[in-house]
């Protein structure tokens, strides 16, 4: 085998190697037709027409409006429609290859490679006119629009997409060239705009001002490195210049005195400018050190910048030039005398059986372990698979001497390579570099896989590195719903044999493309597998299955999901409700629901319900009292509903309620008398409170009606009696009354009203009435009474109760001690 | 706002319970933004909102928040010189529409202001779609405060949730999911549970979203770590609603009875206390003193004895041989002693309110008949229906009125047709027309109902509800002075009996009445592990998580201490709950409000 820095080229300090990757696998396609996106990390290719180039191709009718995605290694993926009515202005890629489309009426969409419209943003103006696109620009998250009219307008994040608008100064003229520099580079955290004009101007607009540079020529091309530290710009007289992207450096004046503009500028390893001269087919590359190099091409090529060098796309291959890393020419460099370089050629002896490696590496020891870790990363960087197998092969043999030597570094770079060699195949065609890789990620890496269907490998992927495969697994159902030639039982049966027992699937998804897909009957099936009810319910919904999505509602008692299902109903069957009320026949938890909403917001709907329902005309009654006692309706409507509860009563033969609700329809109307004839309020006042206010103002004619209207028994009237003649003090009309009349309620009341109303000398009236005698010592003892207590408790004979109150009497009162 | 919230730095029963708090202080103060910018910010408070959150964020650390007004969510605009508002509220539908009304009339004084509105536990697509039907969704961010079960004390947890009871009343369900996810957070904190029983419908519905979660996520539950408590009960109050009627006899209970405790805080008029003023005092009640913790659930009958001997100790501890012979003395001695200021001015307190309670309830008192007439129906079965008549009569306080008459008709199968009649329509005639619902409200729980065979009796013997001896067998009777709450001898029962609720099958399907089960847990290994761990440690007690829907009094929260300590138990109790409830409490909550 060839040493492989027969390949290298020495260039400014270091060696670079330009590699070929691919062989194109399309035919007739001539770059120099198209105008071509690719997206970054080996990512796939997109080629547009270019409408200026005059050209001859047979299909021109049928591939009109489209955009051809290929890989990199030129296997068609799809014809993209991207519609007659507008004119695509620029285009490019997100990191997970999706097409952003921008077209002339401003209006941006993402497709995913196969047409599909994932996202749409237009600007929209209050005075709807229509913006038209002067220059545009696209990167993997956002896009620049510069409008014919001078408006200049940015997109930020593509999953929310939302227009900002950046001032534009006045002067801008005629747009030479229009960069960008991405937010997550800008000081400011916001998108950077630079354009330059043919009046020999730059502007550098961010969200809140204007920067203006005047130049000594005018600037043709514009392009900002990939880490965004630098800008490279190429002049109408032949200089490329590189500084800083802040204006504050200038690193690099290179003087080519040609006056073609070059079709592309591009970086390769971030310091090192690529120039495409369209014309002659050449590729000059430029360092820092002002040292160049020239690839001499016989056909047409595109550059695409990446981060760890530059993939060149021609007519015919796909290739990767970029700097050989430092542990490569260590291991492979002629002459090198690296102790990796000496452990690389050991291990080689070893294959020829030789003793010689042996003595080589227990030579140096101390400089195993950094050997071995050199050949493992050296074998990230190598793209063939004998040469990475040469140099992990070496490191395992290294391995082999040390005892404490961490295996994972060696376990994951060959599980990562394996991956690595996959996605290298012509068939995805992803040259992917190790650092590329890293950069990307595993998830970007699958998500990529699977939008471009290939599940198969995705899964693997996924299980041979042990990460979550639901995603991938959810997806192919997805593509395995929309099978014409299966029917919904294979389908099913297929999916569940895949997915049935994976946690963390989302079958909610799945069945809601079942149902775009107009199979309601797979969907449903599926949506049984479904564990999250908040994801089956609005589905449900959105089937029209309302009695299912309710039954799954209840299921999980989630009051928000009922509500949904319930208001989902209220506003699709106001004309037809009895299948709202069938809907809901036995499901108490949503009735009771729907009663607390109605309430609140439907009281018709609510006799309705209760009379669907069967409920007891009883509890129809009582909601109406409770509705009549709101403050907030007149005492006639107030009236009304307490008549209409009298019906509902009625029809209970709930005598019972009905006695009670037309006593108090009687009650308010003599209220209404009252309040007429004396001009006070009597409204709102119970039986008893109305009783007792005409007690006090000496109606005791009124009051004794009130006693027979309302049947209040003698016991109670007494007691109303009583406190209202406290309340007004009439003390001797209460004397004359007790006199009277025979109390029926004793006369410990009066007593106790007497002294709760601080007039003793008025309960001691009462307290000979009392029947209990121990109550009367009470009373005497509590007025402070003792010779009267003590009278008692002679009369009674109770010696006990003398000595009581000899005991709580003042020493100077003669209470005899003996009865 | 509370001045003072319980410590639980030194968690008595259950280690590191202040995570749910400092997960609720955290989530809380990221809400807030640390800077206000331009302009101020107003805080408005959900009225019910403001005692349960002082139990989370102290004075102190709202002060830090850079908030410039404070207030309550009320129905009238107002106008504020602020320019930011945080509006956190409870997701009921007519609290929207005063936010509304907020918005509007503060818009008319500073357009363009910014609005925040913090739902508490969780927003809900109602309230949104009414925001969005007011026209004001689109001023406003809606954002959640997933504030569920706080700390009241160390074996204590309440969600806080003031109509917890007025939703068992109108069988309204939407909260239950709310309790669900706050078993799941706890279950999260300490360890998934190795048994869960439940009982009663509501309890049953909560099961069952357990029960989904579990058996969809049945492969991810292997922990690495022993749970902390082993066990949860789920008790619906449905199952007993005699309880809570039934007067509290205990320390704590009476306070509660009598004065009323919010958020554990009593509010007390410092004559009670002997201090002169009008201004209310607030007592923190809880177990950061220890004094309060010994004495709070004895039953009030043993609290003087109590008093009198730690009073004694404290004599002695200072060589002073003067023999205190009642508690004035005591009173007048403590004072004395400014060393040990602090701890006595607690017992001063203490001893200041039973002075008060003894003297409420004290001979010829109405507090005393009431608890007397209580026991006379819950122990003998006897009847007060001529006491009854005359507190009516006396327009007496309707709640005591409806309590001791629900406790009379629960406790013998309902009225006869000719006394319930009667009363209702006394109560009526008496109290107002309004109270027709109330009536209906209680017939509809079953606490006050027209007669229909008795069970009452059977349930008394076979549940042991009543017992004389309490005072020397400590038995849970204790805490009302001789009935044993239904809700805790059931729960009781599921240590003490064999095969735990299935023993008693026939007395809680056809006695009481209702229904229970179990949720069937997937058992891993390392359970297994752990329950091996656990038996050679059998001396530390295990610990049990006691759920209670709809509400659980102080008695039974003492209760369940008391069953917690006793020296045959291995099983300690921590209580979760909805709300705290009393009989008042519950009463008050079948009164419609007019709208």
């Amino acid at each position: 085998m060839e040493n492989p820095s027969v390949h290298w080229n020495q260039f400014d300090r270091y060696y670079y190697q330009k590699r070929l990757v691919f062989h194109m696998g399309w035919n007739e396609i001539n770059l120099d037709h198209y105008l071509i996106e690719s997206a970054p990390f080996g990512g796939l290719i997109a080629l547009l027409r270019d409408d200026q180039k005059i050209i001859n191709i047979k299909n021109i009718q049928t591939n009109k409006n489209c955009i051809f995605i290929y890989t990199c290694s030129g296997k068609l993926i799809s014809k993209l429609d991207y519609g007659d009515k507008q004119r695509v202005k620029a285009f490019g890629w997100t990191l997970d290859e999706k097409l952003i489309i921008v077209y002339d009426d401003c209006e941006i969409v993402v497709f995913d490679i196969f047409g599909e419209k994932i996202k749409t943003k237009c600007i929209t103006s209050r005075d709807s006119t229509v913006h038209l696109v002067y220059k545009a620009k696209v990167w993997h998250n956002g896009a620049v629009i510069l409008t014919k009219k001078n408006r200049l307008f940015i997109v930020e994040n593509l999953s929310q997409p939302r227009f900002e608008e950046y001032s534009v100064p006045e002067n801008l003229g005629i747009v030479s060239d229009l960069e960008i520099l991405q937010p997550k580079f800008s000081l400011t955290g916001h998108t950077e705009v630079f354009i330059s004009n043919l009046a020999k101007n730059l502007f550098i607009i961010d969200n809140d001002q204007t920067l203006e540079i005047e130049f000594e020529e005018m600037i043709t091309n514009l392009k900002v490195s990939p880490t965004g530290r630098l800008l490279a710009y190429y002049t109408e007289t032949g200089n490329l210049h590189v500084i800083s992207t802040d204006f504050k450096s200038h690193f690099l004046e290179f003087q080519m005195n040609s006056k073609i503009k070059p079709k592309q500028i591009a970086w390769c390893s971030s310091d090192t400018v690529l120039l495409n001269f369209e014309k002659k087919n050449t590729l000059l590359m430029v360092a820092p050190s002002q040292s160049f190099l020239k690839y001499e091409y016989d056909e047409p090529l595109y550059l695409m910048t990446e981060e760890d060098g530059i993939r060149i796309l021609t007519n015919s291959c796909c290739e990767f030039l970029s700097k050989v890393p430092e542990v490569v020419v260590n291991i492979f460099g002629i002459g090198s005398t690296s102790f990796s370089s000496l452990l690389y050629d050991a291990s080689q002896s070893y294959e020829k059986e030789s003793s010689k490696g042996d003595e080589v590496i227990r030579s140096k020891m101390d400089l195993l372990p950094k050997a071995i870790t050199d050949c493992i990363t050296a074998s990230s960087w190598v793209f063939q698979r004998d040469l990475q197998k040469k140099l992990l092969n070496a490191a395992a043999i290294g391995k082999s001497y040390l005892d404490n030597f961490v295996h994972d570094i060696f376990a994951d770079m060959c599980k990562d390579l394996r991956v690595l060699n996959e996605v290298r195949g012509w068939e995805i065609g992803m040259p992917l570099t190790y650092r590329q890789f890293e950069k990307i990620g595993i998830d970007l890496l699958i998500e990529r896989l699977i939008n471009r269907k290939h599940h198969y490998v995705a899964l693997k992927i996924c299980e041979y590195l042990r990460i979550r495969k639901d995603r991938v697994l959810v997806r192919w159902a997805c593509e395995k719903v929309k099978s014409e030639t299966e029917s919904d039982e294979q389908i099913l049966k297929s999916i569940i044999s895949k997915l049935g027992k994976e946690e963390n699937v989302s079958f909610a998804s799945i069945a809601s493309v079942a149902y775009s897909e107009s199979k309601n009957d797979l969907a449903i099936k599926l949506l049984d597998y479904e564990k999250s009810a908040s994801e089956q319910v609005p589905l449900l919904i959105n089937m029209k299955n309302p009695g299912l999505a309710l039954i799954k509602a209840i299921e999980c008692a989630n009051p928000d999901l009922i509500y949904l299902v319930l208001l989902y109903l209220l506003n699709t069957l106001d004309i037809n409700e009895n299948s709202l009320f069938q809907i809901l026949s036995h499901k108490d938890m949503a009735i009771n629901l729907l009663i607390k909403y109605c309430k609140h917001k439907n009281k018709d709907l609510l006799y309705r319900l209760y009379s669907q329902l069967k409920r007891e005309p009883k509890e129809v009654g009582l909601l109406k009292i409770t509705e009549s006692l709101s403050d907030k309706i007149n005492l006639e409507m107030k009236l009304k509903i307490r008549n209409e509860s009298l019906i509902a009563f009625g029809v209970s033969k709930n005598n019972f309620l009905k006695k009670i609700t037309e006593d108090n329809i009687k009650l308010v109307k003599l209220q209404q008398d009252y309040q007429q004839r004396l001009e006070l309020v009597f409204i709102g006042l119970s039986i008893n409170q109305t009783t007792a206010k005409l007690l006090e103002l000496d109606l005791e004619k009124e009051a004794k009606k009130m006693k027979k209207t309302f049947k209040i028994p003698n016991d109670r009237y007494w007691w109303i009696k009583l406190r209202a003649l406290a309340k007004k003090h009439r003390w001797k009309k209460m004397y004359a009354w007790a006199k009277n009349e025979k109390s029926p309620i004793g006369y410990e009341p009066f007593v106790e009203i007497c002294i709760k109303n601080r007039v003793g000398n008025e309960a001691l009236n009462y307290i000979p009435l009392v029947k209990d005698p121990y109550n009367q010592v009470k009373f005497y003892l509590r007025l402070n009474k003792f010779e009267q207590a003590a009278d008692i408790a002679i009369k009674e004979k109770n010696q006990n109760l003398l000595q009581h109150v000899k005991s709580l009497a003042p020493k100077n009162l003669n209470i005899p001690s003996h009865i | 706002m509370t001045e003072v919230i319980v410590n639980l730095e030194d968690s008595r029963l259950l280690h590191n319970i202040q995570v749910l708090r400092e997960q609720c202080l955290n989530e809380f103060l990221d809400i807030i933004p640390e800077t206000v910018g331009s302009g101020s910010m107003a805080l408005i408070l959900d009225p019910d909102l403001t005692g349960p959150l002082g139990l989370v964020v102290e004075p102190k650390v709202l002060k830090q928040c850079p908030i410039s007004t404070i207030t309550e969510l009320h129905d009238q605009p107002f106008e504020s010189k602020d320019n930011k508002f945080l509006f956190f509220v409870y997701p009921r539908l007519e609290l929207m529409a005063i936010i509304a009304k907020y918005i509007f009339s503060q818009e008319k004084v500073i357009p363009n202001c910014e609005y925040t509105v913090v739902f508490v536990p969780r927003k809900t697509m109602m309230c949104e779609r009414e925001l969005e039907k007011l026209g004001v969704l689109g001023n406003v961010t809606l954002e959640e405060f997933h504030m569920d079960l706080i700390p009241l004390d160390e074996d204590v947890l309440t969600m806080s949730v003031k109509g917890a009871f007025r939703q068992i009343i109108d069988q309204d369900t939407s909260n239950l999911i709310d309790v669900a996810k706050s078993i799941l957070k706890f279950e999260a904190a300490f360890g998934q549970f190795n048994e869960i029983d439940w009982i009663g419908s509501n309890s049953e519905i909560v099961a069952d979203i357990l029960q989904r979660t579990k058996n969809f996520s049945s492969k991810n539950n292997d922990q690495l770590f022993p749970s902390q408590v082993e066990r949860l009960i789920i008790f619906d109050r449905k199952v007993d609603l005699l309880s809570p009627i039934v007067t509290q006899l205990t320390y704590e209970g009476l306070i509660d009875e009598i004065y009323g405790i919010e958020n554990g805080i009593v509010q007390l008029d410092p004559q009670v206390l002997g201090h002169r003023g009008n201004k209310k005092e607030r007592k923190p009640l809880n177990s950061n003193d220890i004094l309060y913790a010994m004495i709070r659930d004895m039953n009030m009958g043993k609290v003087g004895e109590f008093f009198k001997k730690t009073a004694k100790q404290i004599e002695l501890g200072y060589e002073n041989r003067n023999i205190v012979k009642n508690l004035s003395e005591l009173k007048t001695f403590v004072k004395k002693l400014p060393s040990l200021q602090a701890e006595h001015h607690s017992l001063d307190t203490y001893i200041s309110i039973y002075e008060d309670i003894v003297k409420l309830t004290g001979g010829g008192s109405d507090l005393k008949k009431r608890i007397e007439c209580e026991l006379g129906i819950l122990g003998d079965g006897r009847q007060f229906y001529d006491y009854l008549k005359t507190q009516i009569w006396k327009e007496e306080n309707l709640n005591t009125v409806l309590r001791l008459l629900c406790i009379q008709s629960l406790s013998s199968g309902g009225l006869k047709n000719k006394h319930f009649d009667f009363f209702r329509k006394e109560i009526i005639h008496t109290y107002g027309f309004n109270h027709v619902n109330t009536l209906a409200n209680l017939e509809k729980l079953g606490m006050f109902k027209k007669k229909e065979g008795n069970k009452f009796d059977q349930i008394r013997k076979n549940l042991k509800l009543f017992d004389d001896n309490f005072l020397q067998t400590n038995d849970i009777s204790l805490v009302h002075s001789g009935y044993a709450p239904i809700s805790i001898r059931l729960i009781q029962c599921l240590f003490e009996k064999k095969r735990g609720w299935e023993s008693i099958d026939d007395i809680i399907k056809n006695q009481i009445g209702t229904h229970y089960g179990k949720v069937d847990l997937p058992k891993s290994k390392e359970k297994k592990i752990n329950s091996n761990i656990n038996q050679s440690n059998n001396t530390k007690k295990k610990l049990c998580l006691v759920f209670f829907i709809g509400g659980v009094t102080y008695a039974e929260i003492s209760a369940l201490r008391i069953l917690g300590q006793k020296e045959n138990s291995n099983v300690e109790f921590i209580i979760a709950t909805t709300n705290i409830l009393n009989g008042n409490k519950l009463i008050q909550s079948t009164f419609e409000i007019k709208k």
